[in-house]
């Protein structure tokens, strides 16, 4: 799964500290969903556009070229 | 006094309470007078282990539920994986050594399985730590 949160949060001028503040979160979860490791839940990914007041669509998409490689 | 540190706390105190009920135990094995008549005596001896284990296993399933409540799903993913490689880990090694000991000399004491579970959750918790980082 792709997403644009390292570049939304970039926008806003917010650390990832920050917006794991906003999210009640740790750090250490918001980097790793910048860095495509760890996909969230939806209800976090609910809070993320809520709180970019955008679609959870427009912050996540799916990332077709890695699934088709990582099938067997 | 933050959440974390309370649950710490409690397993500390747990702990403490439960070595207090080992050497206790150790005590009363050592000391009860030995005679051929006091086939009760390691029976006794035992009696402190039983509430002791009893309120460890209560008071940490207690806490670290509470800890697992606290943590964000990322944080609860990652202990997830260490208790399954600790759970595979552990399960594989002692049917091993069972096995052994089934057939061999060989001889473990049951106090080691913990020791084993515990040292296999680090290492679970050290690999997926570093796989989200």
């Amino acid at each position: 799964m792709k997403n644009r949160l390292k570049v939304l949060r970039a926008e806003r001028d917010w650390t990832q500290a920050e917006l794991a503040q906003h999210l009640s979160v740790s750090r250490q979860t918001i980097n790793a969903i910048e860095t495509g490791r760890y996909d969230p839940s939806l209800p976090l990914a609910f809070r993320m556009a809520r709180l970019f007041n955008m679609r959870i669509e427009d912050i996540f998409q799916p990332d077709f070229e890695s699934e088709v490689e990582s099938q067997p | 006094m933050s959440i974390r540190k309370r649950y710490f706390h409690q397993y500390l105190v747990s702990w403490a309470l439960f070595l207090v009920a080992c050497i206790l135990s150790l005590l009363l094995a050592i000391f009860l007078p030995l005679s051929p008549n006091n086939s009760w005596r390691y029976t006794l001896a035992a009696l402190p282990m039983f509430p002791a284990a009893l309120w460890v296993g209560i008071t940490l399933a207690r806490a670290t539920a509470l800890t697992l409540n606290d943590m964000d799903e990322l944080q609860r993913h990652i202990q997830l994986e260490a208790f399954s490689f600790s759970l595979a880990g552990t399960a594989t090694l002692s049917f091993a050594l069972g096995w052994v000991q089934w057939w061999s000399e060989f001889e473990i004491n049951y106090a080691f399985v913990p020791l084993i579970a515990g040292a296999f959750w680090a290492v679970g918790f050290i690999r997926a730590r570093r796989k989200y980082q």
